[in-house]
Parts: structure tokens; C-alpha cells; sequence
């Protein structure tokens, strides 16, 4: 082979090579025509030329150009295959796939029967992001909880100040109080159960003594009858009332004895008392954490804020 | 015609020799003879003014050769003829192309016309076979001749050869000076020859300029040579002649 | 000082090339075969050190980017842009300065060493305009061809090892190399392949035609020329990123 022939083989290798390879670089189609067409969005974060275009997950071109319009909006020009048929209402919307994913135009089909022409443009939507809906939002949010945080904070400090040791202590004076109270009254209702029944059957003697005395004396217990009669009467009332009330004050005791009802709970679970005990003591030991290192509980929260 | 005027070379500190003076006349052959590095092949250098000297002149038929612009120069180095030390063949060419080469590129001559000029001069130096050789298959002797077939090509008026027979054998030598005086004879041409053998002095020249201590020491004819007493010229003819024998 | 008559005799060396850089009939031929010996010659050579380059370059950055928030596609961003607008230029240089550079100095040396040289000159040639014109003109000329052939040589190469090794699809490469695919880098890279072909030629075509003393002389220019070749190209690299970037 002559030396010019190897020279041309070579020169024009290379530069048929470098214009295939620039225009593949670009992600123009090598030989064919394109489809291009353009997009107006309101702002072009994140796309520039060589962004890819999608329709339905699928690559159908490139953005080639983009570049600022007069009102100061972004057209983005994309080059799509030739062979694509786009109606003239459809949409592109700039967005990005996926959180670490660079932006790109994803393209929503209209339903028009008219197709986009070449050099056409259709509707331009700009989505936000992730992380810039986490960027715009995040201000506020932040605030928000800053805010919230810091009255949180005064809350604590004053509940803190309120329950100083004293009254703590008082509190917990008050609450065992209460509680030897309740034992107190279920003992005394326990003794005075007996009373009770003592005073009814006494009651009761008195009454058949009454009876025999009555039938011995029978002319003065005529007369006495007739005054006692009406005592009688009224003791009868007496006794049944007495004997309601007994049966009442049983019911009453045998409830507080099974547990049923406030007073029941009160002196039969003693888990109750603990409960409360554990409680006042928790909140003791949580004051006073807060008190002395506020700024532990604080940076937790405080996390929040880099969005 | 040749005058080589008060001409003084060094390279950086160590001088070569100074105030050279010589003149060639037309059709005379001329032997600068003198020890290994005494700057004969340096003196040659400045004829065609592959050199620079630090002062002097050359002058080529009247016109001083250093004082040329480049172009002229070039013009004024295509009336000699060098045949080299080492031959000087282009060894990416083969022989016939060696020869051809100045033809190729300072004539416009035909392919037809190249072929017989290349031919011709092969047949000069009687290598006419040896025209589709590589350099590299060329012997020594053949080299020689090549080397002086191209150097005649283009047809100098001047001719000169640096150490034509030095690195030969005896008998190839003898060739290589047989042909030195055939040249002369048939193309009429001035030589100019830098050796250090006498026997070629003897064989070839007709005066004789020996260098020696940085100056031109002797110049005259060589029958004068035969019969002068400077010392020095005789102590290297001597020590040339011990040689030969 | 020496440095300074170096680069003195560098200039006005160059400053004769470019002078007789109109006889273009003189070197016409050689350009053809200094356009083959440097462009076409080298493209073996250069195919393999982009094949290689590519490959150990997104090899080793698939490596560093072992992360799960870096796309993938970052790594043929990177591979693609070092490769266009550093390696691709930088690393050929090199290798050309050994294979271009070498061979130049080695060839004028021995051209300046056995008298060639000066044979051309005593036949009323321009050396210069003969031997360094055209060597210094192809290494201008080629070199950005060179340059296109280590780019996609070197792209491919980075493609196939991603592919080969499984780390980097090729569709994800390209993607990753599209989206930071400048031509200012191109531009950048092809002078740079003209800075680093007329240093590297121009280097060697100093050093072999001033090369002085046989075979030791030779090796001396040749050794000389690579060696610094090298550390101009990689200065001239640095001075370049500076003005232009």
C-alpha cells in the first residue's frame, strides 16, 4: 500500500470516528433524524443537555439544549426518536426517578388525535422532589418543632419548679394517707358488722320478753296493749326498717369485701397503690434528669432539624 | 578555482588550526595530508562551508562562500562533489536510488534520463551490477564507490574526498586511487583529497598541503615535497613509508 | 549558561524549520512517510494503551465508588472525562515520546553521525528543511488523530471492563460519560495533542541532529530526547491546564 493511502485511511478513519463518536457523546442519533421537541418549565433544576427523556420507563431521547426564554422560564429542548407520536396536549414533566437519581424529563401522553410536529412544544410541568419539598418544607417544620420544643422545655421547668422536694413529698405523705384512711374505714365497717348483728337480735329478745310479760298482766296489759299497740306498731316499723337497713349495709359490705366498685378496688389492689408510688417516683427521677442536663433530651430532638 | 584565505577555526577553546592559506587552481588535485586530528577533514568542511570558520574566507571563483545568503550557498555547494569518510550512502535507499537521489530532487529530469545519468555514473566507479544492492549488502570498498558515483552525478567542477582509502585493503585502495585519477583525467575535474596514506599521495596528487602544529606548515608541489627538508614533513612521510612496507 | 546556548541552538534550529518550512517540494515525500511512520504506525500501539487505560481507569474508580448513594453511572462520568481530557493525551504522549521520539533522535543521530547530514547538505540540500520539517509537521498533524483514536479506544475499554467484570452495565457507563460529555474538553485534549506532538518531535529532531561521537552519541541523543520529551510534555500538560482551563 503507498504511503498516501495509508495516510488517507488513517486521517479519514479518525475523523469519521470523531464525528460518530462526538454525535454519540451528544446523544444525537448517529445517522438518523431526530424528533425535536421542546418543553417550557418554570424551572430547570437538575437537567442539562444529555438529561435522559422517558416515556413510561422507557428511553426515548435526550435533552439537547436548555436555555432561558425571554419571561425567564426554562426551555428545555429534547431531540426523541423520529419515529415517536406524541399528542400536541401531552405532558413533560421534569422530575427526578428516584432520590440520589439525577433529574429527567418523563413524558406523559395526551389523548389528542393531533401529533406533535417537529420543533413543536408541549406542556412543560416542573415536579418537586424529595429533598426539595424536604428543603422548602423543612424551614417551617423546623420552626415548628423549635418551637414546640422550647415550650415543652418551660413546661418541664416549671413542673419542675413546682415539684420541689416538699411538695413531693407531700404528695407522697398525702397519698399514703389516703390509703391508711380507706384501711381505717374497711376495719371500723368489719367491727361495727358485729354491733349490728348484736343490736338486732337483742332486739329481738326483748321483744318475745315483752310478749309473755303481756299475756301475764292481761288487764293492764289491755290497756298497757292498747298504748303499746301503737309502740308496738311503730317498732314493728322500726324493726322492719332496722331490717332493711341491715340488709342493705350487708349488701354493702359484701360488695367492698368482693372488690366491686371504686372503695372495693381501693382496698383490695394493692398494685394500685404501687403503681402510684412508681409513678411519683419516675417522675421524680425524670425532673430531675431534665433539670440537670436539659440539652440530652434537647439534641435528640434536635435532629429534626437538618431537614 | 579555490582560495582558502587566513582562515582560523576552534571549536569552543581548543583551535583547530589558524590562518590557513591555500589555493587551488582548476584541474590540479590536491592532498592535505597530516596527523590524526590535525583538522584536514575540518579544513574540507569549510570549502563547501558545512563550517563556519571563526575568520577568513573562501572563496569559489571569486565569491566568498560564507558570504552567500543560504539559498546561494546551497547553489554554490552543488559544484562540489564529497565523497565521505564512512560513504555517507542513505541506507533506507538502495544503491541505484542513492545515486539517483540529488538527481530526483535538483533536476527535472525524466525516469528514462535519471536511469542512464545513475547508469552512467555506476559505470564510472564499475559497479553497474551492484545498482539493485542494498547499502547494507555493500562491502567497504563498494560503499567507496557508490558513495562516489552519487558524489559525480550531478557533475561538479570540484571533487573531494575525505580519507577515500583509509578501512580498505591494499589492493582495493589501489582501485579507489586508479579511480581518483581517472575521474580527474576524464571529467577534467579538480580534487581536493584529505589522507593520511602516502602511497595515495604519491598515486594521486599533484601538490601537497600538510597541517601540522594548528597551521599549515607545507604547501608546495609533489616532486618539491620529495626533495624538501622540513622536518616534520619528512618524520610523517617517513613514519608513512615504514608503514607501507 | 549551558542550558541557555541549548535552548538557544533549540530556537534557531526551529527557527530555520519554520524558515524553510515553504520548500515544500523538498520535503514533500518524507511528510508522506514521517505521516505513516508517526500516524499510522502508532495507531497499534496507541489502540492498546487507550484499551488499557479505559479499562484500569473505571476498574479502580468502580472501586473507589463502592457506595450505595453514588449512581453507578458516576463511574463512567469520571472514566470518560479523565480519559478525554487528560489520559488519552498525557498517557500516549508518553508512550509515543519513547516510540516517535526515540526512533527520530535515533535515526537523525545516526544521519548526523555518519556524515548523512552533511552529505545532504554537501549535495546543496536543507537538511533541516528535509529531515526536521517534516517529522516535526507530522508529529503536528498526527498526533490529534492519535488523540482520537486513544479517546474511543479508551471509552471502549472502560466499557468492556465495566461489562466484563460485571461492576458497570454499559448502558449506565454511557449514560454517566453523555451526561458530562463537554466538547471543551475534545477541544482541550486536541491541543494539547498538538503542544505535545510538536515538543515531543521537535525534542527529538534537536537531539538527534546535533548528536556528536558514533554509537555512544546516538544512544546519548536518543536517551535525551525521550527523557525529556516526557518531562516537557508533562510541563507543557501543566502550563496548558493553567492557561486554558
Amino acid at each position: 500500500m503507498k504511503n498516501e493511502a495509508k495516510i488517507g485511511i488513517t486521517v479519514l478513519l479518525a475523523i469519521l470516528v470523531a464525528i460518530v463518536g462526538f454525535r454519540f457523546m451528544r446523544d444525537v442519533p448517529i445517522f438518523r433524524q431526530t424528533l425535536e421537541v421542546s418543553a417550557v418549565f418554570d424551572r430547570g433544576d437538575g437537567i442539562n443537555r444529555g438529561s435522559l427523556v422517558n416515556l413510561k420507563g422507557v428511553k426515548v431521547g435526550s435533552v439537547s439544549r436548555v436555555n432561558l426564554t425571554p419571561d425567564n422560564r426554562v426551555r428545555v429542548t429534547m431531540q426523541l426518536n423520529e419515529d415517536l407520536r406524541i399528542p400536541v396536549n401531552s405532558e413533560a414533566h421534569l422530575t427526578s426517578l428516584g432520590i440520589v437519581e439525577g433529574k429527567s424529563i418523563v413524558l406523559h401522553l395526551g389523548d389528542s388525535e393531533n401529533i406533535v410536529q417537529y420543533g413543536g412544544e408541549i406542556e412543560g410541568v416542573y415536579i418537586e422532589g424529595v429533598t426539595e419539598v424536604l428543603g422548602s418544607k423543612g424551614e417551617e417544620l423546623a420552626g415548628d418543632v423549635s418551637a414546640s420544643l422550647s415550650q415543652l422545655n418551660q413546661f418541664l421547668q416549671q413542673l419542675n419548679k413546682t415539684l420541689d422536694d416538699d411538695t413531693r413529698q407531700s404528695v407522697d405523705q398525702t397519698l399514703k394517707n389516703a390509703d391508711s384512711a380507706m384501711q381505717t374505714i374497711a376495719e371500723t365497717l368489719e367491727k361495727n358488722k358485729q354491733d349490728i348483728d348484736q343490736a338486732i337480735s337483742s332486739a329481738s329478745r326483748t321483744m318475745m320478753q315483752l310478749d309473755t310479760l303481756a299475756t301475764d298482766n292481761r288487764p293492764r296489759v289491755d290497756s298497757l296493749l292498747a298504748s303499746l299497740e301503737e309502740n308496738v306498731n311503730e317498732l314493728h316499723k322500726v324493726r322492719t326498717e332496722l331490717e332493711t337497713a341491715s340488709v342493705n349495709l350487708n349488701q354493702i359490705l359484701e360488695k367492698i369485701n368482693s372488690g366491686e366498685g371504686t372503695m372495693g378496688r381501693l382496698v383490695n389492689d394493692p398494685s394500685l397503690y404501687e403503681n402510684l408510688d412508681q409513678l411519683s417516683k419516675e417522675m421524680n427521677e425524670l425532673v430531675k434528669g431534665i433539670n440537670e442536663d436539659p440539652g440530652r433530651y434537647l439534641k435528640h430532638m434536635s435532629i429534626i432539624e437538618i431537614f | 578555482m579555490i582560495e582558502i584565505k587566513n582562515l582560523t577555526k576552534s571549536f569552543g577553546d581548543l583551535l583547530v588550526w589558524e590562518d590557513v592559506s591555500l589555493t587551488i587552481n582548476d584541474g590540479e588535485t590536491i592532498a592535505i595530508i597530516g596527523r590524526s586530528g590535525c583538522g584536514k577533514s575540518v579544513l574540507l568542511k569549510h570549502i563547501n562551508a558545512l563550517l563556519v570558520p571563526d575568520s577568513g574566507e573562501v572563496l569559489i571563483d571569486g565569491k566568498n562562500i560564507f558570504d552567500q545568503d543560504y539559498v546561494d550557498q546551497r547553489k554554490m555547494r552543488q559544484k562540489f562533489g564529497v565523497l565521505f569518510q564512512g560513504s555517507a550512502l542513505f541506507d533506507s535507499i538502495n544503491t541505484f536510488e542513492n545515486v539517483a537521489f540529488p538527481l530526483r530532487y535538483f533536476t527535472n529530469q525524466s525516469e528514462e534520463e535519471i536511469r542512464d545519468n545513475v547508469m552512467q555514473s555506476l559505470q564510472y566507479v564499475n559497479l553497474e551490477e551492484a545498482a539493485d544492492k542494498e547499502t547494507s549488502e555493500l562491502s567497504g570498498g563498494m560503499r567507496k564507490r557508490v558513495g562516489l558515483a552519487r558524489a559525480i552525478v550531478l557533475k561538479p567542477e570540484y571533487i573531494m574526498y575525505d580519507e577515500p582509502t583509509s578501512g580498505l585493503d591494499p589492493k582495493t585502495a589501489d582501485e579507489i586511487n586508479e579511480l581518483i585519477n581517472g575521474m580527474a583525467d576524464a571529467l577534467d575535474i579538480t580534487s581536493i583529497v584529505v589522507t593520511h596514506d602516502m602511497h595515495s599521495v604519491l598515486e594521486v596528487a599533484d601538490k601537497v598541503a600538510f597541517l601540522d602544529q594548528q597551521k599549515l606548515s607545507w604547501f608546495g608541489s609533489v616532486n618539491e615535497m620529495k626533495s624538501s627538508d622540513h622536518e616534520e614533513l619528512l618524520s610523517f612521510i617517513k613514519a608513512s613509508e615504514y608503514q607501507i612496507i | 549558561m549551558h542550558y541557555l546556548n541549548e535552548l538557544g541552538k533549540y530556537s534557531s534550529l526551529l527557527y530555520q524549520a519554520l524558515r524553510s518550512s515553504t520548500e515544500f517540494s523538498t520535503y514533500r515525500k518524507n511528510l508522506f512517510q514521517e505521516l505513516v511512520k508517526i500516524g499510522y504506525d502508532s495507531v497499534p500501539i496507541i489502540m492498546l494503551t487507550g484499551v488499557f487505560t479505559g479499562s484500569v481507569m473505571t476498574l479502580q474508580s468502580a472501586y473507589q465508588l463502592q457506595s450505595a448513594f453514588i449512581p453507578i453511572s458516576t463511574i463512567g462520568a469520571i472514566t470518560s472525562e479523565s480519559i478525554l481530557i487528560e489520559l488519552a493525551a498525557v498517557i500516549s504522549s508518553l508512550v509515543l515520546a519513547g516510540k516517535v521520539g526515540a526512533r527520530v533522535a535515533t535515526e537523525l543521530g545516526t544521519m548526523r553521525v555518519s556524515e548523512q547530514i552533511d552529505a545532504l547538505e554537501s549535495m546543496g540540500f536543507n537538511s533541516v528543511s528535509f529531515l526536521v520539517v517534516p517529522r516535526v509537521l507530522a508529529g503536528i498533524l498526527m498526533f490529534p488523530v492519535l488523540y482520537i483514536v486513544a479517546s474511543v479506544f479508551g471509552i471502549g475499554g472502560g466499557v468492556a471492563a465495566g461489562f466484563f467484570s460485571g461492576q458497570v452495565p454499559p448502558a449506565d457507563f454511557l449514560q454517566g460519560a453523555r451526561m458530562y460529555f463537554y466538547p471543551w474538553n475534545v477541544i482541550f485534549g486536541f491541543t494539547k495533542m498538538i503542544v505535545f506532538g510538536y515538543i515531543i518531535t521537535s525534542v527529538a529532531c534537536y537531539k538527534g541532529y546535533f548528536a556528536r561521537g558514533g554509537a555512544e552519541g546516538v544512544g546519548k541523543s536518543t536517551t535525551d530526547a525521550t527523557v525529556l520529551g516526557c518531562i516537557l510534555v508533562l510541563l507543557a500538560d501543566f502550563v496548558l491546564a493553567a492557561l486554558l482551563l
